[in-house]
């Protein structure tokens, strides 16, 4: 079998497809013929998940107007750059937290409110459920975790219950939003967005995998039922193919610490984020910063190797790891050496020294 | 799963199965040069869904027969079945959904084998 390091990559399908294009509606798919582009369009979509609402006491009811989870992606060319918002962002366009600017606007209010915050344009909007969240993971076969320490919480008025052991797990859709709501530990909203990356990059790698398109193609059909965008998914299936050469770069917008749990844009700090990060081209020659390398054996003596053809020296770390990826807060290393590797970049919200390269047995499916 | 070398025999062997049940525009696709990560893609069209069914099941039958079973997926569609032999990928579709989807023309430097 032929080396496979270089299909791996990318993720949430949906919001990779959701951010290939930006057509008008159609009204049937049967009256379309596909008509390929030439290179994608450069595009800003804020992708954002609606959470649960409560008709009462202890009875949750579907979607809420409360969006937690909100990202704006950038399409550039064959690249989605993505910045992760925190919920408790305090936005003057919503006059509160960001995650509530879809309910007290819809769709047009969040889109500006994350402009606002992030001082980038947003043309486009798709504001998921939880449930059509959970059928695309499924339709891809689920993702695979590992935890360090148990993850359990209860939330009895909201029906969530969480209780996954520590190790190696395979999530399905219903339980990777599980996963990607859980935010009771000491980096709370920060690390349930740095689990929502990694679940993304799970995703959309798996959706590079054509034996998914036909589920896939399902679940969004499905899925768009209960969406609310405006982008239209018979324009964007046939470009299913350009998932695999989409590369995926997500961070954190940098926030500093208000009163209470708010928090507020931190001005200096998104300017030099933002250039660097959506700047960022690999550097022709290796980067100096100190690698790590984590893994299983085989592929970190690969790996060593590999990296010494290019006169790189990196530490190796046994370690089990569930999904392969770049993890950096240097955007220009990062770059890099997810260039290098064909490797998602996730840049974790908390620290990293220098850069570290972790390799999943997902490379040698 | 196939190894390498064994690859095109089954692609010629798909081939083969797909005409029988009368499977149209069957072509095969060798992706590696235009790829870094696909080998061989094998596109035929089906005239309904029930002979899209009907060749998923010859094609899954006859190979299962020769210890070629395919690597379990997720779901299909009634219009896309995917049956993933490792380095050959076989994709059988409506007519209208090969065209929807167009896989050829999103490889087309792909030489045709």
């Amino acid at each position: 079998m032929r080396p496979r390091f270089s299909f791996l990559l990318l993720g949430l399908a949906l919001f990779a497809l959701g951010s290939v294009l930006s057509w008008p509606k159609s009204p049937r798919e049967e009256g379309l013929r596909p008509k390929r582009v030439g290179a994608l369009p450069e595009m800003g979509v804020v992708v954002a998940a609606r959470d649960i609402e409560y008709c009462g006491h202890h009875t949750p009811c579907g979607p809420g107007s409360r969006t937690d989870t909100i990202f704006y992606l950038r399409l550039v060319g064959g690249e989605v750059k993505g910045v992760a918002i925190p919920r408790d962002l305090y936005s003057p366009r919503a006059g509160g937290k960001i995650n509530a600017a879809y309910g007290r606007g819809g769709a047009e209010v969040l889109k500006r409110a994350v402009e606002e915050a992030t001082g980038l344009v947003a043309e486009r909007h798709l504001i998921l459920t939880l449930e059509s969240v959970a059928r695309i993971i499924d339709a891809v076969g689920g993702v695979e975790v590992v935890l360090e320490r148990p993850m359990r919480y209860t939330d009895r008025a909201a029906r969530l219950f969480i209780d996954f052991p520590a190790g190696r797990l395979h999530l399905t859709g219903e339980e990777a939003v599980k996963y990607m709501r859980f935010r009771h530990e000491a980096l709370g909203d920060y690390a349930r967005l740095d689990r929502i990356k990694e679940v993304m990059g799970q995703v959309l790698r798996k959706a590079q995998n054509p034996a998914t398109w036909p589920a896939l193609t399902l679940a969004l059909r499905a899925a768009w039922q209960e969406l609310d965008t405006d982008l239209a998914l018979e324009e964007l299936l046939p470009h299913l193919p350009a998932v695999r050469g989409l590369r995926l770069s997500l961070a954190t917008l940098p926030t500093r610490e208000g009163p209470g749990t708010w928090l507020y844009v931190d001005e200096e700090a998104r300017r030099g984020f933002l250039s660097a990060f959506f700047g960022a081209v690999p550097p022709s020659s290796p980067p100096q910063v100190a690698v790590r390398l984590k893994g299983a054996p085989e592929l970190l003596a690969w790996a060593q190797a590999f990296l010494a053809q290019e006169g790189i020296g990196a530490e190796a770390l046994v370690a089990e790891v569930a999904r392969s990826g770049v993890y950096t807060k240097d955007p220009e290393a990062g770059a890099y050496f997810a260039d290098l590797f064909h490797l998602p970049l996730l840049a974790p919200h908390g620290p990293v020294a220098g850069v570290v390269v972790e390799l999943g047995r997902d490379l040698l499916q | 799963m196939v190894k390498t070398k064994e690859a095109l025999d089954l692609v010629g062997r798909i081939k083969d199965l797909l005409w029988e049940k009368k499977a149209e525009g069957v072509v095969a696709l060798d992706l590696r040069k235009v790829s870094e990560s696909l080998d061989y893609f094998v596109l035929a069209t089906a005239t309904s869904a029930p002979h899209l069914q009907a060749l998923e099941r010859h094609l899954e039958e006859k190979l299962k027969e020769e210890g070629v079973r395919p690597r379990p997926t997720e779901g299909q569609s009634p219009r896309w079945v995917v049956l993933d032999y490792g380095e050959v990928v076989v994709h059988l579709m409506t007519r209208e959904a090969r065209d929807y989807y167009d896989l050829e023309g999103f490889w087309a430097d792909a030489e045709r084998v």
